[in-house]
């Protein structure tokens, strides 16, 4: 991805020409060389094509935006984690040198340059880096592949018992779904249980087996259509400490997030927020939250099933059953996010909702090898969508835009760079003395203020507005639709178009 | 005048740069482009409009340049006005910074001097 053909490609970034010439020729006989008079450039260049680049060879001092500025946008981005940095300055200063070190330099190299030390010091760095992108790229495939193994059996494991009992296999997936969702939607109303995604994904995989002491529950008491006798109930009771018991004498993973999970959940699922359940008699938060929310999945979705006792309950019937207590007694925080999860699977938006947060587990997966490569899964997602923007502005003639907030990044379509008169990136243009030498930028502060208020539901923005552009100013109506991010936590840019109405007096 | 030569009248050494540059052919490029660089413009437009960052910037590319390109007997001055204007504030010593930044204008005439006959003699010796 990184090469350009064979040849590796670097950035150079100073602001003094004949600089960048020298090192340019030191390099460019092995080397693909892109080359920014800027920190702002240099960001803007990144920000495209960030992993493009082998190496980036950065001069400390210089306007605008300086080399430290630049070394603080790459480690808020995590470029830093997979471009190697090297330093070059004529400040031999000791402190500067040791900050930008602090910063993740990997190198730095003096002046006067020397081809052969330059060479050498680049080259190095790059095999270095390339290396340990090699690494990371096998074991991400070894964790999505163990991922994907674990998961296979645990479901395997949890069809036996659902079988079993007479379940639907299906009940499996729906349970593991419900309790991921009810566990988004509670982490949006509260930090109480500081979840990450990662405790999410691991509770909803535990969810799986929450029945899995059934295996040791008579058949004939598990299938029985007609009520059960106190003794077969009580019996039946038993499947909880006898399926936590199970996990607990397993001789292996004592203390894999997985296993303790599913310890909480097959043991206390059946425990009350009232203090009533069984078999411990938890009250309130004693009981995990990973066995609260599966319980609650666990009811809302035998009420809506058909069961060897019942038939299937409406959705709606069932929330109100929960709500009013008839089915146990639960977490007003959860019955809240229950609510809200019973209008989505309503309105038959489970889907893309569940995916948005399957990747952003994925995401969260790699955030673990920080080390390695965390912005991988992030420039995915960036490139995704910049291929999209790319592909809408290709097709519109009308002078578009993307904006995206952080970082500050304008992106024009064609039209708009023509009728700007400005390249097809800005950096910061809120605070870019050369855009707003060119476009007056109050119609972008309150694009910026619409964008804040809309939801993910109703992300459009319009409104009209006068817009002066080279000194000359339009009467335009501003077309626009907030960006959402995939969890709807928050919004992280716009994208639009301008129509021109008529050119007004200024 | 030959590029031993040239080195020699500004304090350096030609060897010591053929050893560190590629080559004879692209040392003479970036002597050549020295003149229409523009670092020391902005510096004495910078210091003339008190922009004491932006001067401190330029005259700090300048001593880079020179390091860079082995102008030996200039860097000293470079690096004294880099010094006195590091941390982008106005001079402590004005009458010390005048007569420094007069000098580098002196000095920096004299190299330009230097580059023409480098140049008109080499576009001669090419004749």
């Amino acid at each position: 991805m990184y090469r350009a053909g064979k040849r590796f490609r670097i950035l150079i970034v100073d602001d003094s020409g004949i600089n960048r010439e020298l090192l340019s020729d030191m390099l460019s006989d092995t080397y693909e060389i892109d080359e920014a008079a800027d920190g702002r450039e240099a960001v803007s260049l990144l920000e495209r094509y960030a992993y493009d680049y082998a190496l980036v060879l950065l001069d400390i001092v210089m306007p605008d935006m300086d080399g430290f500025e630049v070394l603080r946008y790459m480690n808020r981005y995590r470029w830093i984690e997979d471009v190697p940095v090297i330093m070059i300055s004529a400040d031999a200063q000791l402190s500067s040198i040791k900050k930008t070190y602090e910063m993740g330099a990997s190198d730095f190299i003096p002046r006067p340059f020397d081809q052969d030390i330059v060479r050498q010091r680049v080259s190095n760095t790059i095999q270095l880096y390339a290396k340990k992108r090699n690494m990371t790229k096998l074991i991400a495939q070894k964790v999505a592949e163990n991922k994907k193994n674990s998961d296979m059996m645990v479901s395997i494991l949890s069809h036996i018992v659902e079988f079993r009992n007479g379940e639907s296999g299906p009940h499996v997936f729906r349970i593991m779904e419900y309790t991921k969702r009810l566990l988004h939607l509670l982490v949006k109303r509260t930090d109480k249980y500081s979840l990450s995604y990662r405790d999410i994904s691991v509770i909803a995989s535990a969810a799986a087996l929450h029945d899995i002491g059934k295996i040791v529950i008579s058949g004939k008491i598990l299938n029985k259509p007609g009520p059960l006798t106190a003794e077969e109930f009580t019996h039946l009771q038993t499947h909880t400490a006898k399926g936590a018991e199970m996990l607990s004498s397993l001789p292996f993973a004592k203390d894999e997030p997985l296993l303790k999970t599913a310890y909480e959940i097959c043991r206390w699922h059946h425990e009350r927020w009232d203090g009533g359940g069984y078999p411990d008699g938890l009250v309130g938060d004693s009981i995990p939250i990973s066995a609260q929310v599966v319980s609650l999945a666990d009811v809302f979705d035998a009420l809506t099933s058909v069961r060897c006792y019942k038939s299937a309950y409406p959705y709606k019937k069932s929330l109100d059953m929960i709500l009013s207590g008839e089915c146990g007694a639960f977490n007003p925080l959860l019955l809240d996010c229950m609510q809200e999860l019973t209008q989505a699977v309503m309105s038959g938006s489970a889907e893309p909702d569940a995916q948005a947060h399957e990747s952003f587990a994925f995401r969260e997966e790699f955030e673990n090898y920080a080390d390695l490569a965390s912005a991988n899964a992030f420039l995915r997602d960036f490139e995704i969508e910049q291929m999209k923007t790319k592909y809408l502005f290709a097709e519109m003639k009308d002078p578009a835009f993307a904006y995206r907030f952080d970082p500050s990044i304008l992106s024009l379509a064609p039209a708009t760079m023509q009728w700007f008169g400005l390249p097809e990136t800005v950096v910061d243009p809120l605070d870019n003395e050369e855009f707003k030498a060119h476009v007056d930028i109050k119609s972008l502060v309150r694009m910026m203020e619409l964008a804040a208020v809309t939801t993910p539901d109703s992300p459009g923005i319009g409104f009209d507005d006068v817009l002066t552009v080279n000194g000359k100013s339009w009467q335009c109506l501003f077309s626009a639709k907030a960006l959402w991010a995939a969890d709807s936590a928050s919004v992280y840019g716009v994208i639009g178009r301008i129509i021109r109405v008529r050119e007004v007096e200024a | 005048m030959t590029l031993t030569e040239f080195y020699r009248s500004l304090g350096g050494n030609y060897n010591d740069v053929l050893s560190r540059l590629p080559s004879e052919k692209l040392i003479l490029k970036y002597i050549f482009r020295f003149p229409s660089d523009k670092t020391l413009t902005s510096y004495l437009s910078a210091v003339s409009a008190e922009n004491w960052p932006e001067a401190f910037r330029s005259v700090h590319t300048l001593k880079g340049l020179y390091l860079n390109l082995g102008f030996e007997s200039l860097l000293e001055n470079t690096a004294v006005l880099t010094e006195i204007l590091r941390g982008g504030t106005a001079p402590a010593d004005r009458a010390e910074f005048e007569t420094r930044t007069a000098r580098l204008q002196t000095e920096y005439s004299s190299l330009t001097a230097l580059i023409d006959r480098l140049q008109r003699e080499a576009s001669t010796h090419g004749d």
